[in-house]
């Protein structure tokens, strides 16, 4: 017959593991939220450098100055809202214990939204000469080809981006978090898959065979001053 | 919480169970590991050796008996001839010539179950000790043994076995850590009246029960987990003895192992087929032997179609990503989008596998594989972990074909 001493060992381990799964997800709950707290740091930023980007807008048209000049200061805050979110990319699409880092990918798509339609403003009343790239990607379990697919796409955008540093804003989105605002500017441009790629507000690319004319679309620097 | 982290942490529950299972076990009853119970009175032991083709080392497997620290008196060795088409029946003549107490049984080729039936029809002893014929007991392995048969419920005791060969290459040399693991293992399990093989190196039985039980099952492939499970379906005990060593030739290429594995594994899904209507019944053997193997086998093949559906996902998007970065003329890869922050499951998997590796370690140096860890065997130690357990599903799904198709060649 098997001891009572020995018996309790089924009690035991199933304490111990109940224990340390306990604890281990106190601390990836802890951990998560320190991430949380890592990506609101950044948010913060973002949203500074979004609301500069605003203000900025409404100072430059309050005073009269050339489109050269507003050009400028749109560049270096284009530059610093990249890097933020850049640095917010790196904290996505690990694993997620809350659902607080799905809240706070909305709360900063929706400031990416906000950004473009800065842009979009700037571009009709200033005349500003900037060429806005707005992707719209699946983020909610894509599939593998969707995956593949975004990011042969994220690929080919950053390395646009890093050819014309001085000429584009890249916006990515993620299109399927139900914001409202964004399905109807999606609703707007008739998208109804993603990815998708707009470009300046006039061309809809939808897969990697449209995007690879994406350059013609683009009104490059020289072009710009002249 | 996404459904993937909720089966990691399923995962993760059951593991952290079984490591804190075997590890209490271990902790409990650290001072009788090695303990073997006295002997009053030495009983009557009658050797089974059944061999087929084994002219190389059935000499070496008889000496080794013949050299046991146990009375000459209560030995009888039986060495049954299954139809060999070597030259094993004139190595055998020739001890069966020079001693008395060596018996040849020469007989067709009929299977390892029937020779041992047919064996135990000539045995004179109170306990049969079956030995395989390329498998060799040290000398007081059997005086370690038969002290457990004091109590009348035992009806199967099992030794400790290494690998003879450990040096031949590094399968063999993975092997004989895996060997010491699945012995120290069992002996933990023994503390719970749970050893579930009698492995075929060296194991004693009580003859009348083994009789009561009907004898070895002639169809089934491992009459060793058969006989056990019989005998534990009867009520009766089975134990081991870590101080008995007995050293077996190992396979030394992939395909013998490979072989020799999806053998055990039929041979398991043979039992667990067999023994099925005793789930959750007739104690320790129904409420947890059972359930035990068949969440092992479960959690092996799960745990591995998982990884491997969560690498192929990763690595086939990784592969189109790619293709259509190339198709688009772009770079291939951008550090700036590669995410490097590890979730929290990285960090329950490293802590189990140092933990598992501390664990691994103490074994070694308690069994006497080592005196201190050196690098060449921590290395093994983490391919075993790492390389040998990930791919042993692999093992388990060839068993399930074999199994499914009937594939009963040895």
């Amino acid at each position: 017959m098997v001891t009572l001493f020995n018996k309790l060992v089924f009690l035991e381990a199933i304490l111990i593991a109940v224990f340390l799964l306990g604890v281990g997800l106190l601390f990836g709950t802890y951990y998560e939220n320190n991430r949380v707290s890592a990506i609101s740091d950044l948010y913060y930023d973002y949203e500074i450098s979004v609301s500069d980007i605003g203000y900025s807008f409404d100072i430059l048209n309050n005073h009269n100055l050339s489109c050269k000049e507003k050009s400028k200061v749109v560049y270096d805050l284009n530059e610093e809202v990249y890097k933020t979110a850049v640095k917010l990319e790196k904290y996505d699409n690990s694993n997620k214990i809350t659902p607080d880092l799905i809240n706070l990918h909305k709360r900063y798509d929706l400031l990416r939204i906000l950004l473009w339609e800065n842009y979009i403003n700037q571009k009709k009343n200033c005349g500003l000469k900037i060429n806005t790239i707005v992707y719209l990607y699946k983020y909610r379990n894509p599939s593998i080809v969707t995956k593949g697919i975004q990011g042969g796409i994220s690929n080919y955008l950053v390395d646009l981006d890093n050819k014309y540093p001085d000429d584009i804003v890249l916006i990515p989105i993620a299109a399927d978090l139900d914001i409202k605002s964004l399905d109807l500017l999606m609703e707007f441009y008739n998208i109804t898959d993603y990815p998708s790629v707009i470009i300046n507000e006039k061309a809809v690319l939808k897969g990697i065979d449209e995007l690879k004319n994406s350059e013609q679309y683009l009104v490059l620097n020289n072009e710009l001053n002249s | 919480m996404e459904l993937i982290i909720r089966i990691y942490f399923g995962l993760m529950f059951i593991a952290i169970i079984m490591f804190a299972f075997f590890v209490i076990l271990f902790i409990k009853n650290r001072k009788l590991l090695f303990y073997s119970p006295p002997v009053k009175n030495y009983p009557s032991v009658s050797f089974l050796v059944p061999a087929y083709n084994e002219e190389d080392s059935i000499a070496n497997t008889i000496d080794h008996l013949l050299d046991l620290d146990y009375p000459k008196d209560k030995i009888q060795i039986i060495v049954i001839n299954d139809g060999s088409k070597d030259g094993t029946k004139k190595v055998i003549q020739k001890y069966v010539s020079k001693y008395k107490k060596v018996i040849l049984l020469d007989k067709p080729n009929s299977g390892k179950a029937d020779s041992l039936n047919k064996g135990i029809k000539l045995a004179n002893g109170e306990l049969i000790a079956v030995v395989d014929s390329d498998s060799f007991p040290s000398k007081d392995s059997l005086k370690k043994i038969v002290g457990y048969f004091e109590d009348f419920r035992m009806s199967a005791v099992t030794s400790f076995v290494s690998a003879r060969n450990s040096d031949n290459n590094y399968l063999s040399k993975i092997q004989a850590v895996e060997y010491l693991l699945m012995g120290w293992t069992r002996k933990l399990l023994d503390f719970i009246d749970s050893v579930y093989v009698t492995n075929g190196p060296l194991s004693v039985y009580r003859k009348t029960y083994v009789k009561k039980v009907g004898g070895f099952d002639p169809t089934s492939i491992t009459e060793d987990i058969d006989i056990t499970w019989n005998l534990l379906s009867h009520n009766y005990k089975t134990g081991m003895c870590l101080d008995a060593r007995v050293s077996t030739i190992v396979p030394t290429t992939f395909k013998q192992w490979f072989r020799q594995r999806t053998r055990w594994g039929l041979g398991g899904l043979q039992a667990l087929f067999k023994y099925r209507s005793i789930f959750f019944k007739k104690g320790m053997f129904g409420v947890f032997v059972l359930p035990f193997v068949s969440l092992s086998i479960f959690l092996s093949l799960f745990g591995f179609f998982f990884s491997l559906y969560l690498l192929m996902k990763q690595l086939f998007s990784s592969i189109l990503t790619l293709i259509y970065s190339s198709s688009l003329g772009a770079s291939l890869f951008h550090f700036n989008l590669f995410n490097y922050y590890p979730s929290v499951i990285i960090f329950y998997l490293i802590l189990l596998f140092i933990s598992s590796m501390i664990y691994y370690r103490f074994i070694l140096i308690k069994t006497g594989y080592m005196k201190k860890l050196s690098f060449k065997v921590f290395s093994r130690i983490v391919f075993y972990t790492l390389i040998y357990l990930m791919i042993y599903p692999i093992v388990w799904v060839v068993s399930i074909y074999r199994y499914v198709v009937k594939d009963q060649k040895w």
